[in-house]
């Protein structure tokens, strides 16, 4: 089984037409603050490699950095945990109050399915997902994301406008056809989508091959 | 893939054999038997018995090829699988096409088993013989008087089909439809799907124009792309409610990914039902009542209802239970209003649910009735209270102190329970929207005239106004996404 990284993953799926957060792959804090510039503060700064597929949990993510100050101290406590040859991630933050999980499975009975829900920091715990068989129709996908328990987050929600789920559909089949499209993928987690002016952005992936 | 022409010889045969029939009551070759002929199958029925004894008065034959030829196309197979080998090239010889397999000792018990299978299905494909089973109960097709199966509730004729994954579970069903006097058109334990699986019956069911509503009952499927195929397509044309069995266990095989953690099979089975546009139910009861609700209750046109009531806390509890569902309980409109304050006293309700507050007398209700469903605002109707004037009825009857005047009172009472139930059925059906009954007296006390008179037309009554909401709700889904 081969995991891609996050850089490589969000690449891919940006390729099957999947927005993805704009960032750039560094090796030293003198690169990331040149990356930072170039994309604005705040930024993310993350470790990436082949070898780093759980982040959060080595506390290798560094959220909201406001300057090139804030950017080089999270760079020098990522280097601290990261292994030798560990690069970073520098990403635009991207601010929004939505978040929501999207994926791509291969089922033992029904074979390639699509999984939409909740996301955030109680995704596993209250389990709001739904899933249609892939390939399907855009229709198929509309009840897939209204049948969720949370629906009501489609709406307007505290000063954001609704979800553009034209949008949101088209990402969801850009997953479904970048799996599909390739025998190889056995499975896709978009974890978390958010919501920036009503459109979705997948802010991390990590595609798994065979 | 089954030719459903092949499938249809099971539940049409020109002619039935019993291979394997046996004088002893207890056996499955003398049960089978029994069904078939106290059933009253249409075509002719033969047994065979190596010793030719005479069982329930048909004389049986000692050899299959002593049937004479043409005559049957169907058999009822009851004896040992090894026995099963050698009897099929026989059976085709005598023109059978089509055979269910009851014996057991194949898949279901080990490696030696499952091997025996492979070759029972093997033989039959050589002899052109497809076989329903094997290590399965057997089917009912009640537009051929036939019931030819092992445990043997025969039901009354209608137009719900079951395909079942266990016999049980297929009996409980038609238990049910006696019950409730709502009939089966087929019926089937599919056994161990060896050659015909749930698939296979689902593209039957599509085809077979004596069925107009689909239950099945699943554990495990081999091949799920395929079973979603055939269900998406039956499901677009006839209402189908599936029963799911093994639904807790856990398909968290590949927790490496978040997706796959979160993808149990019960998640992925219950969505896959839902975007085939099929209805899952959560026992076979519920399956039951949504079944009998699609056979018995035309589509309405929207989700707009009414409750009519004559007793008041049902009417707040059947209010509560539309409230989160896909129904809308009318407000009622003024011109609606104003007729029926014409029709009862001023205590009435003023608004839905329509409650008659005791106002009603000797005609109000069928006449209320009319004057609702007339209504162009009023998609469907849910009507409690039935029995109740039956249940007064029934304490008089009971009295110790009955007397002339009480039993002219109970004789009225009871009357008027079977003249609204009538009219209920009649209003369904002339103006064609669905009229849901809910009585507690539908179990509580199956004679009183109310609930009984439904019954004995073939029209159901639910048991709880809860019941009542929940099929009338899988009503109007399947309506909308007809007009999709």
């Amino acid at each position: 089984m081969i995991t891609l990284s996050e850089f490589a993953s969000k690449k891919l799926l940006h390729e099957h037409g999947v927005s993805i957060t704009k960032e750039f792959l560094v090796q030293n804090a003198d690169e990331a603050i040149k990356a930072a510039e170039s994309l604005g503060y705040p930024v993310v700064a993350k470790l990436s490699g082949a070898k780093i597929q759980h982040k959060t949990e080595l506390n290798g993510v560094r959220l909201n950095l406001q300057s090139s100050d804030e950017l080089e101290v999270a760079i020098r406590g990522l280097e601290a945990i990261g292994a030798e040859n560990s690069e970073f991630l520098i990403s635009e933050q991207i601010q929004g109050k939505r978040e929501f999980i999207a994926g791509y499975h291969i089922d033992d009975v029904f074979g390639p399915v699509l999984m939409f829900g909740l996301g955030g920091i109680f995704t596993e715990i209250l389990s709001d997902v739904n899933f249609r068989l892939v390939p399907c129709e855009r229709r198929d996908l509309e009840n897939m994301i209204n049948e969720i328990k949370a629906s009501s987050l489609l709406g307007p929600f505290r000063g954001e406008g609704e979800i553009s789920i034209k949008h949101l559909v088209d990402a969801l089949l850009s997953i479904s056809e970048c799996g599909l499209a390739n025998p190889d993928i056995i499975s896709i987690d978009v974890n978390p989508i958010i919501i920036l002016n009503g459109k979705p952005i997948a802010v991390d992936a990590l595609v798994m091959k065979s | 893939m089954i030719d459903i022409k092949h499938i249809d010889g099971l539940f049409n045969p020109k002619g039935v054999v019993v291979v394997g029939a046996s004088t002893h009551p207890g056996k499955f070759g003398f049960v089978a038997l029994h069904n078939i002929l106290s059933s009253g199958f249409d075509g002719p029925v033969f047994a065979t018995n190596p010793n030719k004894p005479e069982i329930l008065g048909i004389q049986t034959l000692e050899r299959i090829q002593d049937v004479p030829s043409g005559e049957a196309d169907f058999a009822m197979i009851c004896i040992s699988p090894n026995q099963i080998m050698d009897a099929l090239p026989e059976l085709a010889k005598i023109g059978i096409t089509s055979a269910f397999v009851v014996s057991g000792g194949f898949k279901e018990t080990d490696e030696n088993g499952e091997a025996l299978e492979k070759q029972l299905i093997t033989k039959a494909e050589e002899c052109g013989i497809i076989i329903a089973g094997p290590n399965g109960q057997g089917l009912v097709s009640t537009p051929v008087n036939l019931c030819s199966q092992i445990v043997s509730p025969y039901p009354p004729r209608g137009d719900i089909s079951i395909a079942s994954q266990s016999g049980n579970i297929l009996s409980a069903l038609m238990n049910l439809s006696r019950l409730s006097n709502i009939g089966i058109a087929r019926a089937i334990s599919v056994g161990n799907q060896g050659q015909i699986n749930i698939a296979d019956y689902l593209d039957y069911f599509l085809y077979d124009s004596e069925t107009a509503v689909v239950v099945i009952y699943v554990e495990g499927i081999p091949d799920g792309r395929r079973f979603y195929e055939s269900l998406q397509t039956l499901a677009c044309k006839k209402p189908v409610i599936i029963i799911r069995g093994g639904s807790t266990k856990s398909g968290a095989i590949a927790a490496a990914s978040h997706t796959g953690s979160m993808a149990s099979d019960f998640s992925i089975f219950s969505a896959m039902v839902r975007q085939a546009g099929a209805f899952l139910a959560n026992g076979v009861e519920s399956a039951f009542n949504f079944a009998a609700t699609f056979s018995t209750q035309p589509l309405p046109k929207g989700n707009s209802v009414v409750v009519m009531t004559t007793a008041g806390g049902w009417g707040v509890l059947t209010a509560d239970a539309i409230s989160g569902t896909n129904l809308e309980l009318l407000r009622l409109p003024d011109d609606l209003k104003t007729t029926i304050d014409s029709m009862l006293p001023p205590r009435w309700s003023k608004n839905n649910p329509v409650d008659l507050a005791g106002g009603e007398t000797r005609d109000t209700i069928p006449e209320l009735l009319s004057v609702l469903l007339k209504h162009e605002s009023v998609d469907s109707l849910i009507f409690l209270g039935l029995g109740i004037q039956g249940n007064v009825a029934r304490s008089y009857f009971e009295s110790p102190y009955a007397n002339e005047g009480t039993d002219r009172m109970a004789n009225f009472h009871a009357s008027q329970e079977q003249r609204y139930a009538e009219s209920i059925i009649d209003a369904m059906k002339k103006y064609r929207k669905p009229v849901l009954v809910s009585s507690e007296l539908s179990f509580a006390d199956p004679n009183n005239p109310g609930p009984k008179s439904l019954r004995d037309r073939g029209f159901p009554c639910y048991n709880s106004p809860g019941n009542a909401v929940q099929c009338l709700s899988q009503l109007v889904n399947f309506a909308q996404a007809q007009n999709r």
